[in-house]
């Protein structure tokens, strides 16, 4: 069953287009990882699925209910940050929790077992306003978690967070993955969606340009890895090599991703122009670099060669 | 939901320190005002400051302050959710758009409630104290009182009305809170006024634009024949023509149907813009 169905999903500010007629699916138990550079349009398609930003053209369908009071029905299921946590920061984090605990039905007790899971019971009381980040990201997830909803919607849960902050998150998000809880995330951490997430949507200036489980997206061509000698003399070799698709330096390697399979040709090849390799081993293509290709991010690192 | 909304607010409003500050300075100014006429009756024993006759005093002249605390207030009440983007998180943990304008529609009654009864609350308990009951010959709570009573609610309510359409058109507290003041202040008093005089047709609508129908409706002149009488011999001592005053019933008709309409095009606003 469906959980999230969009058809033609936009969103226009005046002329800019934040989100160009989107449609996809997220079935019901999927870690879906939804995907984009800075401005592409996430954010907007997130908050037309809570019902915060108005869609100009489309539809949206949230566990089969459609329509103003369908929507309003179905997002009672739905447990979600959007990017910042958003919380008054004169009350405590038990009153905070409070205020949504009435709006979901939640217990009291449904709020303690919430706060143990982010452990944050030691600090309830406190005023979230003397919360460090990591602790308010904790509490958001306490708040998206409480009551127990079916799809969790988490916008950049790890935004900010140190290593040990992020860990924590990627925990809390791995236990309701292992729960079985539908997840809908957004993160600019390519690893963290692809060691949480089975399926993920890319999108770029306002479209999708790639849907699909992870291993769909990060299946490919080879790509190898390879040292020996100068790395830009390297560099320039294995990008005259004709079987290579595209090269990336990579520190003192090269990753070269190749049209064939046969690594024994290159090595070849690049022998045959007199540099001999210490290092020749085959580099799994990441979601990161199924990223990079696809949306073309500038923080990528630069392909040459044989692009 | 209705049970969660009106707890949520509760929640929110007893712990809020603008609101608690914004209330005790209001009270403290009451205190100041009524206590030292209370003060002064005590000293004197005049029955200047007694029930019922001291209820013209209570319920007009601190009025402009209910109406001007409470007013602001609410926008910070109101604004303050979209500043801190808590508008949008309680609609995505699961109340309707409606619902939660719904909620902040609650604080209008609530807030312009509290501030009448503090006021007249403070200043009747004070006069009451100063009053010899057991001498007194007639009810303590005259018709004209009840009246001058029901226009400052209705004028507080019209206020904060204003203060809420304000609060959801700029949604930044300190720009609500100028652009507030700026239209009591100079936008209406000034500029509208002016404007209508120019044209004959329209200048009996002057006295019917919103803030100062509010404003009109906490004047004793409109309830208390005492105060009339005042006012023209007043004008004529100063060799003006007798003053007009507005029919009554009709400025608490026009309160009213500012007060809706007001709600109104807050609710429009809000429905069209995204959170």
């Amino acid at each position: 069953m469906s959980v999230i169905e969009t058809d033609n999903l936009t969103k226009r500010y005046g002329r800019s287009l934040a989100v160009d007629g989107i449609s996809f699916t997220v079935e019901r138990g999927q870690a879906f990882g939804f995907l984009g550079p800075n401005g592409s349009g996430k954010t907007t398609t997130i908050g037309m699925l809570l019902g915060i930003i108005n869609p100009t053209a489309g539809e949206i369908r949230l566990f089969g209910l459609t329509g103003r009071r369908g929507l309003h029905q179905a997002r009672q299921r739905i447990g979600a940050t959007l990017e910042a946590p958003n919380f008054y920061p004169y009350l405590s984090g038990l009153d905070n929790l409070r205020i949504v605990a009435n709006v979901k039905g939640a217990t009291r007790k449904d709020i303690d077992e919430t706060l143990e899971i982010v452990r944050l019971r030691d600090r309830a009381r406190d005023r979230y306003q003397t919360y460090s980040l990591g602790m308010k990201q904790r509490l958001a997830i306490a708040a998206t978690i409480l009551a127990d909803p079916e799809l969790i919607i988490l916008d950049e849960p790890a935004n900010g967070l140190d290593p040990e902050g992020m860990r924590e998150i990627r925990e809390i998000i791995g236990t309701l993955a292992d729960r079985g809880k539908t997840i809908f995330l957004s993160s600019h951490l390519l690893w963290e969606v692809e060691r949480t997430c089975t399926h993920v949507a890319i999108i770029k200036k306002g479209r999708i340009v790639r849907h699909g489980s992870v291993r769909e997206i990060t299946s490919g061509n080879t790509t190898v890895e390879i040292r020996g000698g100068d790395v830009d003399t390297l560099h320039a070799v294995a990008s005259d090599y004709p079987a290579a698709v595209r090269t990336v330096r990579s520190g003192d390697a090269v990753v070269v991703e190749l049209a064939d399979d046969d690594t024994a040709a290159l090595n070849a090849f690049i022998a045959g122009r007199g540099i001999y390799l210490s290092h020749l081993a085959p580099r799994p293509r990441s979601l990161e670099d199924a990223f990079m290709e696809l949306t073309g991010a500038a923080t990528a690192p630069t392909f040459g060669g044989a692009q | 939901m209705i049970r969660a909304m009106v707890l949520n607010e509760w929640i929110k409003l007893r712990r809020r320190p603008a609101f608690l500050v914004t209330l005790f300075t209001f009270v403290a100014l009451l205190g100041l005002m009524f206590g030292e006429a209370f003060v002064r009756e005590i000293q004197s024993g005049e029955g200047r400051f007694s029930l019922p006759g001291s209820w013209d005093d209570i319920l007009t002249e601190p009025a402009p302050l209910t109406l001007l605390f409470s007013a602001a207030i609410l926008i910070l009440l109101v604004t303050s959710e979209f500043a801190w983007r808590t508008a949008r998180q309680n609609v995505i943990d699961g109340m309707s758009r409606e619902q939660w304008f719904a909620a902040k529609l609650l604080l209008v009654p609530v807030i312009a409630i509290l501030f009448v009864a503090a006021q007249a609350g403070i200043g009747g308990t004070l006069a009451a104290l100063a009053t010899d009951l057991r001498a007194a010959d007639s009810a303590l709570v005259g018709q004209h009182d009840l009246h001058a009573l029901a226009g400052l609610t209705l004028s507080a309510l019209g206020m904060a009305a204003l203060a809420f359409c304000f609060a959801f058109v700029v949604r930044g507290p300190g720009p609500a809170i100028a652009l507030f003041f700026l239209y009591i202040g100079v936008i209406e008093q000034l500029v509208l006024t002016t404007l209508l005089r120019r044209w004959d047709a329209l200048a009996p609508a002057v006295r019917y634009l919103p803030s100062r129908v509010f404003f009109t409706l906490i004047e004793d002149t409109q309830y208390y024949p005492e105060a009339v009488a005042r006012a023209v011999a007043a004008a004529e001592k100063a060799g003006r023509a007798a003053p007009v005053f507005p029919d009554t019933g009709a400025l608490m008709t026009a309160a009213a149907i500012y007060t809706v309409v007001l709600v109104g095009v807050a609710y429009l606003v809000y429905r069209n813009r995204d959170l």
